[in-house]
């Protein structure tokens, strides 16, 4: 399908083909060789230029051909490709052998223990709520069992191979809302450009794979909506339930944001056609149905897989939903010190202050074209249908969820939120881009254009990628003590082969950091301290643990103590040790309270490494006396 | 209007027997991936074939919706076996995969056969030029493998030996009686410069002259192995003493390196 030629956007000479594949190439290079720079501690500055040098390259080329006019439906897919492969290589390049990322663990733990014990619900210790939604692990497992890559290798290759579908779902999605390729274009590359796409939707674990059931599960709706033969309709929607299916047994938050979608366009659904000026009922009538059927069909699939697999899914994600509305509550009405439950926004950082303008920048670009859209749609209100404004309205949900980022327990749910309201966004940005009015007036100004799309797409991308995940997720670099990424090390993952080798899967108290490794690699139990089991006592006081912690403890069979001493000689980049609650929060372990551990006749150190030391835990002795300790 | 069997209905099912015995059979990725992809796109088409039985289904929903539901099947089967207590592993994995193939490409065989004959091609790929840019694109990320900084991947452990690693209650001795510890020094990633152990012993406070003890190094190519064995004398007084083993030894770039056990020994009355 050619569509119209608008000659002041006409493809220009640097989207041929052989200059985007020469292009992408050499971004891909330029990739590489930001995150070898980054490794060798070199100059934030520098490395984030060559990084920014390189993915630009790589995306802006295709992204033109994408959305230029008078080009076929093929060559947008074939430049949407494009845009897919190499958002998806950074995060694959940041550790393409071994997790890296806090999730990543969990689930290629998770992932092992079925290929070991060759059956499904195997209990986490890392995230204990994967028990009950085994598609992750299944799909990797099986993948390994055909494939025989490595099971990090056959998960990887599963969340790669989504990460594109849900680029092309976007432009299906898109494309069928608006009828043309070239928004299917626009929403793709918007959606290549949301805050989650590049790093944290392509890490391995359960989002990733059903972030992009969740679009595909939209756009076999509005493909649905838009069938013309009974038959068609229902076969989408078949295909739609498959789906939902899939991504209720693999990940309960995209179950809630896909509930929240189906619930808002549903709602649209009934209230949009009275406010329309022209009506058209029977059309109105099946797409009302068309989406309640979606989103009932859903809900039932749900409450089916929760009770008969997943109950304690409820109670797991309640405290993220009710602590993060208080959390922001007392961020508003006190100051953050005396709150302690404010995160600030561009705090202190090796981003470069261009990238970390840009990260404000998105979200107010983005609210500013909100507006327009939204008058632009009122004005003419009569030319759009329920699904277009449902979709819109899910994508407003981006702009409250902003502020979540501000309350700790929001953070993260506001982090996820993204990848979910960006398809509303997506749609949002390309009926603006699509509506642009070609007046007389108009056309002096076309010339800037593509130049206005560039820079737009340039602060989105760039923009996004900073407010999402921090500098030591993103790159590689020396040790770090207290990231979730950077703290990992051979030191770590022996130590918990040998304890586990020794000792079995015996449960251990430790820091959040060297928990994953010892998890992941020795198949070890972690504690999960918190208020009600102060685990960190052990460590974080200079005192023996009360009676009640002890038989805590001895009861619940936790007999292992790993310290690693770094924790005494620096501060944690994530600013705990032990996580959300830890009386040290901000401040380094002293060393005192980690060398009376020698002394003590509950602790017996067993293991040690030049970092690391393993203690055999016995409470039964404590209140003895050591001679001459 | 009813269809004979034509060899096109067999050659979807036929397909997946090939695939599956392939994963099973040859064990390598050369040859697995190339099943995966084969018993996932089989399996998946076979799902959006019966659910949209148009020949004309658009290509890109055709496509990605067949790879997402050939997943969606590898996650069933697993539920299946799961349920119905088979084993998830290399022997039950390609032939239950297989037989959920075998079963939707026959199922799906009419509409299959529809969309092959109806199917429309667009303009042709240049698939040289196409073959060009993936071997461009493919080396340009190996490149940016290539590049990076090698994690590295040195540790030198000291351990208890197994029993002591597990053993929650102190050692017992009476005065005076030889107490053994045993334990074990590793070391990889580097070939330590000097095969000296130097080991030193305390019980409780004091540093004692083990009455034996032995630490010999076995030097691999990247790594070494000490195994130890340490004897002190009880103490005459009872107690609860710590008894710390203490060796240094000198890493790759020449430091010393101080790495620590202990066990705790109950000294009884004589």
């Amino acid at each position: 399908m050619i569509e119209l030629q608008d000659p002041a956007d006409a493809t220009p000479k640097y989207t041929s083909w052989p200059v985007i594949v020469a292009l992408a190439a050499f971004g891909l290079m330029m990739v590489g060789l930001s995150y070898r720079f980054s490794a060798a501690g070199l100059s934030a500055q520098f490395y984030y230029v060559v990084f920014w040098l390189g993915l630009l390259s790589a995306v802006l080329p295709p992204a033109f051909r994408a959305i230029a006019w008078g080009v076929i439906r093929r060559d947008r897919i074939l430049a949407v490709i494009v845009i897919a492969l190499v958002t998806g290589f950074p995060k694959f390049l940041r550790n393409p052998d071994a997790p890296a990322y806090h999730d990543e663990y969990a689930h290629w733990r998770q992932a092992a223990d079925v290929v070991l014990e060759g059956k499904l619900l195997m209990p986490n210790t890392l995230i204990p709520i994967v028990e009950h939604f085994p598609g992750t692990s299944a799909v990797t497992a099986m993948a390994y069992f055909l494939g025989h890559l490595t099971i990090w290798h056959s998960g990887i290759l599963v969340v790669q191979f989504m990460h594109l579908a849900g680029i092309l779902g976007v432009f299906v999605l898109t494309e069928a809302v608006f009828g043309r390729s070239r928004a299917g274009a626009i929403g793709a590359i918007v959606y290549a450009a949301n805050p989650s796409a590049i790093y944290f939707s392509t890490q391995y674990a359960y989002e990733s794979i059903t972030i992009n059931l969740f679009i595909w599960y939209l756009a076999l709706g509005v493909l649905a909506v838009r069938a013309t033969a009974a038959r068609q309709r229902a076969g989408y929607m078949g295909l739609a339930y498959l789906f939902g299916a899939l991504i209720i047994v693999t990940h309960h938050l995209t179950s809630v944001f896909l509930i929240s979608s189906l619930g808002v366009i549903s709602v649209v659904t009934m209230i949009w056609p009275r406010l329309r000026a022209r009506r058209d009922h029977q059309a109105e009538t099946h797409e009302r149905r068309t989406w309640v059927l979606l989103f009932a069909g859903f809900v039932m699939t749900v409450i089916v897989w929760l009770g008969l697999v997943a109950e304690a899914t409820v109670a797991y994600l309640q405290p993220y939903f009710g602590g993060s509305v208080e959390q922001l509550t007392a961020a508003a009405t006190t100051s953050g010190d005396k709150a302690g439950t404010s995160r600030v926004v561009l705090a202190p950082s090796v981003q470069p202050i261009w990238e970390r303008l840009m990260t404000a920048g998105a979200p107010v670009t983005l609210g500013l074209i909100a507006i327009v859209v939204v008058l632009a749609v009122w004005r003419e209100r009569h030319r759009f249908d329920s699904t277009t404004i449902g979709l819109m309205t899910f994508g407003t949900l981006y702009f409250p969820s902003v502020l979540f980022i501000l309350a700790p327990s929001g953070a993260e749910g506001a982090r996820r939120s993204w990848g979910f309201s960006y398809v509303g966004i997506a749609v949002m940005i390309a009926f603006a881009v699509l509506n642009v009015r070609s007046t007389q007036r108009a056309r002096v100004r076309m010339k800037w254009r593509p130049r206005l799309v560039a820079v737009g797409l340039v602060v989105l991308l760039i923009g996004n990628v900073g407010g999402g995940l921090n500098d030591p997720y993103r790159f590689p670099g020396p040790f770090l003590w207290g990231s979730d990424t950077r703290s990992a090390s051979a030191e770590a993952r022996q130590v918990g082969r040998a304890l586990g080798h020794a000792a079995g899967q015996v449960r251990v108290v430790t820091d959040g950091y060297t928990a994953l490794q010892i998890a992941a690699y020795g198949r070890l139990q972690v504690a999960a301290p918190s208020a009600g089991f102060p685990a960190w006592d052990l460590v974080q006081t200079d005192k023996d643990p009360d009676r009640t912690l002890a038989k805590n403890l001895t009861d619940s069979h936790f007999d292992y103590l790993v310290v690693d001493i770094r924790m005494a000689k620096y501060v944690a980049f994530n600013g705990t040790n032990f996580g959300p609650g830890d009386p040290l929060s901000g401040r380094k372990t002293p060393m005192k309270n980690l060398t009376r551990l020698d002394h003590v006749p509950w602790a017996t150190r067993v293991m040690s490494t030049a970092h690391l030391r393993v203690y055999r835990l016995n409470f039964a002795l404590m209140g003895q006396k050591l001679v001459s300790p | 209007m009813r269809r004979s069997l034509s060899l096109l209905d067999l050659r979807a099912p036929l397909t997946v027997v090939g695939a599956a015995a392939l994963a099973w059979v040859a064990p390598t990725p050369w040859f697995g991936v190339p099943a995966l992809v084969t018993l996932i796109w089989l399996a998946g088409s076979s799902i959006v074939l019966l659910a949209l039985d148009d020949p004309e289904l658009d290509r890109l929903v055709y496509s990605v919706t067949s790879g997402i539901a050939g997943l969606a099947v590898l996650v069933a089967t697993a539920l299946v076996m799961y349920a119905v207590g088979v084993r998830i592993d290399a022997t039950h994995v390609p032939i239950a995969v297989g037989l959920a193939g075998v079963v939707l490409t026959g199922l799906s065989s009419g509409p299959r056969a529809a969309r092959h004959e109806l199917a429309h091609h667009g303009d042709p790929l240049d698939w040289l030029h196409w073959a060009v840019a993936a071997a461009l694109l493919i080396g340009a990320a190996s490149f940016a493998l290539a590049v990076q900084k090698p994690t590295p991947d040195t540790w030198a452990l000291m351990s208890l030996d197994k029993a002591q690693v597990v053993a929650a209650d102190p050692l017992t001795a009476s005065p005076g009686a030889a107490v053994t510890v045993r334990w074990s020094l590793q070391v990889h990633g580097y070939r330590p410069p000097s095969t000296d152990v130097a080991v030193v012993v305390q019980v409780g406070a004091d540093t004692v002259k083990p009455t034996r003890s032995s630490a010999t190094m076995t030097r691999s190519s990247d790594g070494a192995d000490v195994a130890g064995s340490t004897t002190v004398t009880a103490p005459s007084d009872p107690g609860l003493y710590r008894v710390q083993i203490q060796t240094t030894t000198i890493d790759a770039k020449g430091r010393s390196v101080v790495r620590a056990v202990n066990v705790h020994v109950q000294v009884t009355s004589p």
